[in-house]
């Protein structure tokens, strides 16, 4: 069953194609992978499923309602959490506090009732607060929950994104390049983790240059380049098309 | 009770303590849109002259009871608000801070024109019902209020924002909604603040809230630290009593104002306390206990 | 009335215009309000005054020194509050603007006093030219060539030389302009010196207009120039141009048919009403943000 379709979906800049009429379909409960030279195309296809961009022409589908238009935070609240390229953390709050944010949507508490500290508030608070200590197990920062976000170093600032982002309990998460920076042991650590998140039942989308994790994580790939999908396969499709090799994967593959 | 202090304090030092609470109430309200939620408001002092407008033509020319002058003050300053607010804060950058000064101005312009608020000399003979009882209960209130609200979902949904707004929305937060909200609350606080400022000095004149006032609020949650509330009250109480004790140097005050701005925010941008945590600082003095500890234990 | 108001308006306008070119360059490159631009325009005024009584110059050596010295001054303020600031927060770059800000004119206090300083009477001979219902002093005529001039040379120097080209790659992307290997630094500080050289010009000739110089003229001039480079579309040269003028003939002719009492309100009323309508300004482009 598809999760989320993106139809015939372009996006434009100044006169400048981003996209070009793309279309894809994420199935619920596989790892998809977006590959494809820089500028491609992959962080805005990303900003535009978030909400961040209102596409120019054609449709996003997710869980079978149009979420084109709407805004970032209700898509959010819909179900689609991110991680950013350049990661985006609250920097000068603590590390637990990341991930209470994220769980924003989940919990209800408004103004009144957190001021006047009712009952209810109180134990709202507490039932956050241990979920979102379970989110920092997951990604293995539960030592660090009261640091600084903006301190820590930067393999753990991507997975701490990454819990932050999975605190709204998504039904699919978007990771922008969850691998950057990481060593190869952390790299490791993050295909366990994101293995593990598709075992919580969590469809996965991600974006990444690392062809070993792709490769070995993702049940799909799709390619991009210039804005237009060239190519879209299994791992081994994809490792044999002759137009992804010329344009992407070069030949050393 | 006011009696009761009255007594035992010297009058020029409850003076000083009474303006010290109605600022640190100001001061939290804009502590609240500016150091936490991170939007610069420069117009503070326009919401403040709205609410002891409101509260002195009440009480003078209606006869209202303070309660209810006081009540209406806040409410009329948190309209104004979100008036200002829903259009600007939609936007992001620094347009609220443009639009707040403009703002201010008109409202004193307003002010200064209007036969019900007695044109440019103001109004006098307002009932003397703010006490040092009554600010400081308000003052105390208002800090466990904002205390309950700051480490609660919408207080971090709130700090979110001023961290990052993209990654806020990302997280569920409607930040739109949020902003106006924090506005609101921010200027129904100087609402409050200038109701209990017009009944105290029973005299006020568009020029108590020309835009200086508004830089002196920014300056104290600047200097204790923004978005820290412990830090606002540190940053008014040293910014009110200073004045007083450089009355003698009145002509470089200002100067000295701008000057301390700049090389706070090269010194410390977050201010005094504003990035001081109530963690860290039981963590350094654990460490200091256990090293003093561990050497006393090594020395026997 | 209504063309004598227009004449009245462009007037004004244009020094509004000429402020709002600093705000604007600015806040393109480095996204700062430079919150101390009507402080540097009130030390322009002063220069030129100081000038003017001193050394009984004419009013165009007037406006070259008080450039000049400007030119120094905005430098300077980069230099010293700015700079150091460059990659933390917005806000704490606006506040230690806006600390600037006060300072400046806190000093022109301390230096001249409070009161507002005239110019003695007759030292400059104003012509006045009757067009039948308009008319026009010389000195009308001279604050609208010197400013359409200066703006003209403004966009002859953005358009066709190479730091003007460097100014506009800084306005584009100031890392992308950067790895380029222009020197982001020089092409700020040399914005600075223009935007702040433009203002001067304003101040003097705002002030020998009005014949009236005080310390505290910069922050309601500052404000709605700044409120005209919104107007015109934040960022945008024409924009700062044509917002200034808009914003100055709206606000003569508000003051000829509704009410001079409301003067500076106006301006502020049209800047809430633009953002509300149109945020990106009369001539700005709506802008998508980076992700």
């Amino acid at each position: 069953m598809a999760i989320l379709e993106i139809k015939n979906v372009s996006q434009e800049f100044g006169g400048l194609l981003a996209l070009d009429r793309v279309s894809m379909t994420v199935e619920k409960g596989e790892i998809f992978g977006l590959i494809g030279p820089n500028g491609a195309g992959k962080t805005t296809l990303f900003n535009l499923i978030t909400g961040i961009y209102r596409p120019s022409s054609g449709e996003v589908w997710f869980q079978g309602r149009s979420i084109g238009g709407l805004r970032p935070y209700r898509i959010a609240t819909v179900g689609i959490g991110r991680t950013f390229q350049n990661i985006r953390l609250f920097k000068k709050l603590s590390v637990l506090d990341n991930v209470r944010v994220g769980m924003h949507s989940v919990s209800r508490a408004g103004f009144v009732s957190a001021m006047l500290h009712t009952p209810w508030a109180v134990k709202r608070e507490k039932v956050t607060c241990e979920k979102s200590m379970a989110l920092l197990k997951l990604v293995g920062l539960e030592n660090k929950a009261i640091e600084l976000a903006g301190s820590l170093p930067y393999g753990e600032q991507r997975r701490l994104e990454i819990a932050r982002a999975m605190a709204l309990e998504p039904s699919l998460l978007l990771l922008d390049e969850p691998a950057a920076g990481m060593n190869a042991t952390e790299k490791e650590e993050l295909l366990v983790l994101i293995r593990r998140i598709r075992e919580m039942g969590v469809t996965v989308l991600l974006v990444e240059h690392d062809m070993n994790v792709v490769m070995n994580i993702c049940d799909r790939i799709a390619v991009l380049d210039y804005g237009r999908k060239i190519a879209e396969g299994t791992p081994e499709e994809i490792k044999n098309n002759p137009r992804v090799i010329e344009s992407y994967l070069g030949v050393e593959l | 009770m006011e009696a009761f202090i009255l007594q035992y304090v010297d009058i020029y030092v409850l003076q000083i303590m009474v303006l010290i609470g109605i600022n640190i109430i100001m001061a939290l309200g804009l502590n609240l849109i500016t150091g936490v939620t991170g939007q610069l408001s420069m117009g503070h002092a326009g919401f403040m002259s709205i609410g002891a407008y409101t509260s002195a033509i009440l009480s003078l020319h209606y006869g209202m009871p303070f309660w209810f002058c006081l009540a209406a003050a806040g409410l009329m300053a948190a309209l104004a608000g979100v008036f200002i607010g829903i259009p600007t804060l939609r936007l992001e950058g620094d347009y609220l801070a443009m639009v707040t000064i403009g703002f201010a101005e008109i409202v004193r312009v307003v002010f200064l024109n209007l036969d019900i608020a007695g044109r440019g000399m103001g109004l006098s003979g307002i009932p003397a019902t703010t006490n040092f009882t009554l600010v400081w209960g308000l003052v105390i209130v208002i800090v466990l209020l904002n205390a309950g609200l700051l480490k609660s979902r919408p207080g971090r949904a709130l700090y979110s924002i001023r961290e990052d707004e993209i990654a806020a929305e990302a997280s569920g937060v409607n930040t739109t909604l949020y902003k106006v909200v924090a506005f609101a609350i921010g200027t129904f606080l100087a609402g409050i603040g200038g109701s209990l400022y017009a009944h105290y000095l029973t005299y006020i004149s568009p020029q108590d809230f020309d835009f200086m006032r508004s830089v002196e609020y920014l300056n104290m949650v600047v200097l204790g630290g923004m978005g820290s509330i412990p830090g606002t009250i540190l940053g008014t109480v040293i910014l009110t009593i200073l004045p007083e004790v450089l009355r003698f140097v009145q002509d470089y005050r200002l100067l000295f104002y701008g000057a301390l701005l700049v090389t706070l925010m090269i010194f410390r941008p977050n201010g005094l306390l504003g990035d001081v945590r109530w963690i860290d600082v039981k963590r350094t003095w654990a460490r200091i206990r256990g090293q003093s500890l561990a050497s006393s234990s090594s020395d026997s | 009335m209504f063309w004598q108001q227009l004449i009245n308006g462009l007037t004004l306008g244009s020094s509004y215009a000429l402020i709002a070119l600093g705000y604007t360059m600015v806040y393109g490159i480095i996204q700062l309000i430079n919150f101390a631009h009507g402080e540097i325009y009130m030390f322009g005024a002063f220069v030129g005054l100081f000038l003017v009584l001193t050394f009984k110059v004419n009013i165009f050596v007037a406006v070259l020194g008080a450039m000049i010295f400007c030119m120094l001054l905005g430098m300077l303020i980069e230099r010293v509050a700015y700079r150091p600031l460059r990659g933390s927060s917005r806000l704490s770059a606006l506040i230690s603007a806006i600390g600037v800000s006060i300072f400046l004119s806190t000093l022109m206090v301390l230096i001249r006093g409070p009161k507002v300083t005239s110019y003695p009477a007759g030292i400059f001979k104003i012509a006045y030219f009757d067009l039948g219902t308009v008319e026009i002093s010389s000195l009308q005529i001279i604050i609208l060539v010197t400013a359409g001039l200066l703006m003209l040379g403004l966009q002859l120097l953005i358009q066709h030389t190479r730091i003007g080209k460097a100014m506009r790659a800084c306005s584009q992307d100031l890392d992308a302009a950067r790895l380029m290997g222009i020197n982001v630094d020089r092409v700020i500080s040399f914005t600075f010196a223009v935007g702040s050289a433009l203002a001067a010009a304003g101040g003097v000739m705002v002030g020998i207009y009005y014949n009236a110089v005080q310390p505290y003229m910069g922050l309601m001039a500052g404000l709605k120039a700044f409120a005209a480079a919104v107007l015109g579309g934040i960022g945008s040269v024409p924009g700062a141009m044509a917002g200034g003028m808009v914003l100055g003939i709206l606000e003569n002719l508000g003051i000829a048919y509704l009410s001079s009492s409301y003067k500076d309100a106006i301006a502020f009323g049209i800047l809430i009403l633009c953002l509300l309508v149109r945020p990106q300004g009369l001539l700005g482009k709506a802008t998508t943000k980076k992700v």
